[in-house]
């Protein structure tokens, strides 16, 4: 019992601590849902790369957008979104996006910042790239405790 | 002590639990008096202060009532030497004639209140699409004419003698985020100001139109401006005609089925609760039940015979009437009771549009519902229609749609995935979605559809304003989108990169295109509304080749069409409730009949064709579709939740609400 109370004090404390150093996240990469781009992200949150956000905190999202079909193709715009599919909502604020077309080479750079997850679920965070012609999707789900 | 205490808490519990007849904000807000059914499409209406209640039919008619009980008094369906072809809006005139659009002619008539033409109103302004109309005062107490011009999205304001003072652009309709609203109907509400109602962004406005005054200073002051998506009171659901008496403005709230009525004196503009008509939940229910209403008139000194009263009348195109009732002056309760449109999630309300996706035994059929803005999803694999998910809703993003005007299903590859194209005209974008493959058993799987990408009607080179009305897939997998302005046929490849606008030779007559389809053989049909025909093409190096016509006599007014398994046209019939099919050989066949047994319809409006030749018919005004097979025979009929298979009569139908003589009969004839 006794093993099994410090246990729970344990998880606890840990889920108390969300500031406890973690291991630095990396970037990961999904493929637009038509297979033009590959969007490069991580989170940032409290300054710091995240694996996961924090419930009812600012975060930023940071964003290498590429194309897959021509090097040479930039993201004339950006809007990212996040929604909850379940629940049929999305957030309670806009976040500020910021485009930098990486000039000649090499991936576009964008940033997402003021993002807010004011609730624990799975998010379904939509990237939309403008190309000019069409605007592409990019998603991927976050789980948030 | 304690019994006494315990007795009076009982007997408080017990009064407070006691059921007390509360009004509903329908029944505060009037009293039903009477309906009239014999009419086709009515879309405007007026009262004059002698008591007639003037209707405009879009089906080519005005037609004069009796105020006091819905009688027809007279209809004509001339305008001096030529034929009235799509009447769109009508108001009175002070000296009570009547001033009568006609949207398809471009021209204003007035008639007198006995029916008969005068003459053409403001012959010398240019009208392209009039449609509402409203008469009222300019601020110096001048009466004069305000005309929607739905080509333009324009309000042309006319002095009583016809001439133009000036237009009112959607420049002067900003919404909050910066866009532009388009105007929808107007109406006067005091001297020098002017109601709007925009339709599509869900907004009402009042405008100062005092400074409108030449053609040169149009410089109106939007003095107010509310509304936005939705059921509760204060918000819209695409409000359509508006109408004030004087104290009340009163609004055909289409999608939420009611007749709102809000205050529109300045310290409180846009407050008011109550709401007239409860939606109908039955075809043909009313008497009180109001279902998409797109136009409202009121008065409050009318002879309705011996007396005079109040009057307001709304217009139900989808049930064929006008509907009367008394409009309540009184202000409401502080203790109103709200009674909500039971428009909480996906309804069996099914648009104008239909596609089926997949390969046989793989099939999924496609439908939206207008007040959502959704698409529903139907997996096919099991025989009868199962709804397994629901795909975007009503908003703005990328993901969310304004109004599905058409839909097409993209087989791409045999063992690719499914994708869906869904043409949105309020946020003017073609989305492409895309669908996972089905479960081993049927689930409703809620995220079946995820967004690919848009492509928005500004980069297809339509013309300004265009939409477009019908998607298509044709034999090479490219698809085919009509625009009914020019008409035009965009063709785009299946990931929507590439964009070619081709004009299309068009009949000469008022017609609009308003549907694509692609034959067996790579014949193109186009299906134009009235006169009906297709017209169908073949595409040769550069340009659409006319490769004949085809006159669809039989048919009143076309609405859609599909391309069955034997090279014929199903094309839908929404005025005579019926599905004409025209094969190779130029032989027609009807399939059904007004009426709400299974097998009949009540404006049916889309079909779509499975893998094995079945045609799946959108029976909008039912509420549901039909199954029919490749030669006709009614299979079954479904909606959200439901099929039946066994074939049911009127009275089954409609749980024996009504007499059986009052029920319209199934019919089916070849």
């Amino acid at each position: 019992m006794k093993i099994f109370l410090a246990t729970i004090a344990l998880l606890l404390a840990q889920g108390s601590q969300p500031s406890a150093p973690a291991p630095a996240a990396a970037w990961r990469a999904v493929t637009s849902n038509d297979g033009s781009w590959i969007v490069r992200w991580r989170l940032i949150v409290e300054g710091k790369p995240a694996e996961v956000p924090l419930v009812r905190k600012r975060f930023t999202i940071e964003l290498q957008v590429e194309s897959k079909l021509d090097p040479t193709m930039r993201a004339r715009a950006l809007t990212v979104d996040a929604q909850m599919p379940e629940h049929l909502h999305g957030m309670n604020v806009a976040p500020t996006v910021a485009l930098d077309d990486g000039g000649q080479g090499g991936a576009a750079l964008g940033t997402a910042q003021g993002m807010l997850f004011h609730m624990s679920g799975r998010w379904e965070v939509d990237i939309d790239i403008d190309d000019g012609t069409t605007v592409e999707r990019a998603q991927w789900n976050i789980a948030l405790p | 002590m304690v019994v006494t205490l315990l007795c009076a808490f009982v007997s408080t519990a017990v009064a407070q639990v006691v059921p007390v007849a509360v009004p509903s904000s329908s029944e505060l807000a009037g009293a039903y008096l009477w309906q009239c059914t014999e009419l086709q499409t009515p879309v405007g209406c007026a009262i004059t202060r002698d008591g007639l209640v003037a209707v405009a039919d879009a089906a080519g008619e005005v037609v004069g009532l009796s105020a006091v009980d819905g009688a027809v008094r007279w209809r004509t369906s001339r305008a001096g030497d030529e034929t009235l072809v799509n009447p769109a809006g009508i108001a009175v005139l002070p000296d009570g004639s009547l001033l009568v659009s006609d949207a398809r002619r471009g021209r204003v008539d007035q008639f007198s209140q006995q029916g008969n033409w005068i003459a053409r109103f403001a012959e010398q302004v240019a009208l392209t699409r009039p449609t509402s109309i409203a008469v009222g005062r300019r601020s110096d107490g001048a009466h004069c004419v305000a005309i929607v011009d739905d080509a333009s999205h324009e309000i042309v304001i006319i002095g009583q003698d016809g001439i133009e003072l000036c237009r009112i652009t959607r420049h002067h309709l900003q919404m909050n985020d910066g866009s532009n609203a388009r105007p929808s109907h107007v109406a006067f509400v005091a001297a020098g100001a002017l109601a709007v109602s925009a339709s599509e962004q869900h907004q009402l406005f009042v405008l100062d139109i005092a400074n409108c005054d030449s053609p040169t200073n149009a410089a109106p002051v939007v003095q107010s401006s509310w509304g936005g998506r939705g059921p509760f009171p204060g918000l819209f659901n695409q409000p359509m005609g508006i109408a004030s008496d004087g104290a009340w403005l009163w609004i055909a709230d289409q999608f939420n089925h009611r007749i709102a009525r809000q205050s529109h004196t300045l310290a409180v503009r846009g407050e008011g609760k109550l709401a007239y008509g409860q939606h109908a939940v039955f075809p043909r229910a009313g008497e009180g039940a109001v279902h998409y209403p797109v136009a409202i008139a009121v008065g409050r000194d009318i002879a309705l015979g011996a007396k005079r009263g109040a009057l307001a009348v709304a217009c139900e195109p989808f049930e064929r009437r006008v509907q009367a009732f008394v409009p309540s002056a009184s202000e409401e309760p502080a203790d109103l009771r709200l009674i909500l449109p039971k428009l909480a999630g996906v309804q069996s309300h099914f648009g104008a549009a239909a596609t089926i996706a997949g390969q046989e035994g793989n099939q999924r059929l496609f439908m939206h519902d207008p007040e959502s803005a959704t698409v529903v999803a139907f997996d096919l694999s099991r025989g009868q229609p199962i709804h397994v998910s629901t795909i975007s809703g009503a908003g703005t993003k990328p993901h969310e749609s304004g109004r599905i005007d058409a839909l097409v299903a993209l087989s791409g590859a045999q063992d690719g995935p499914q994708r869906l194209l869904v043409a949105d005209g309020a946020n003017r974008r073609l989305a492409l979605w895309e669908l996972t493959d089905p479960p081993a058993e049927v689930i409703f799987e809620p995220f079946m559809a995820k967004l690919v990408k848009t492509r928005s009607y500004a980069r297809l080179d339509l013309p300004a304003d265009a939409i477009i009305v019908s998607l298509a897939l044709s034999g090479d997998n490219m698809v085919l989108a009509l625009c009914a302005d020019g008409p035009h046929i965009v063709t785009l490849d299946p990931s929507l990169r590439t964009a070619t606008l081709l004009p299309i030779t068009a009949p000469d007559t008022t017609a609009r295109a308003v549907a694509i389809a692609c034959a067996s053989d790579g014949t193109i049909g186009v299906l134009f509304d009235t006169p009906a025909m297709i017209c169908q093409y073949r595409f040769e190096s550069d340009r659409w080749k006319p490769v004949g016509t085809v006159p669809l006599a039989a048919v009143a007014h076309a609405r859609n069409l599909c391309a069955g398994v034997a090279g014929e046209w199903w094309v839908d019939d929404d005025a005579n409730d019926c599905i004409v099919v025209v094969r190779a050989d130029g032989s027609t066949a009807t399939i059904g009949s007004r009426g709400v047994a299974d097998g009949a319809f009540w404006l049916p409006t889309a079909c779509a064709r499975d893998a094995r030749g079945a045609m799946y018919v959108v029976d909008s005004g039912n509420h549901r579709g039909q199954r029919f097979s490749s030669t006709g025979e009614w299979q079954l009929t479904f909606s959200l939740g439901r099929t039946y298979t066994r074939a049911r009569g009127a009275n089954e139908v409609m749980g024996v609400r009504k007499a059986p003589s009052a029920l319209p009969t199934q019919g089916t004839k070849q």
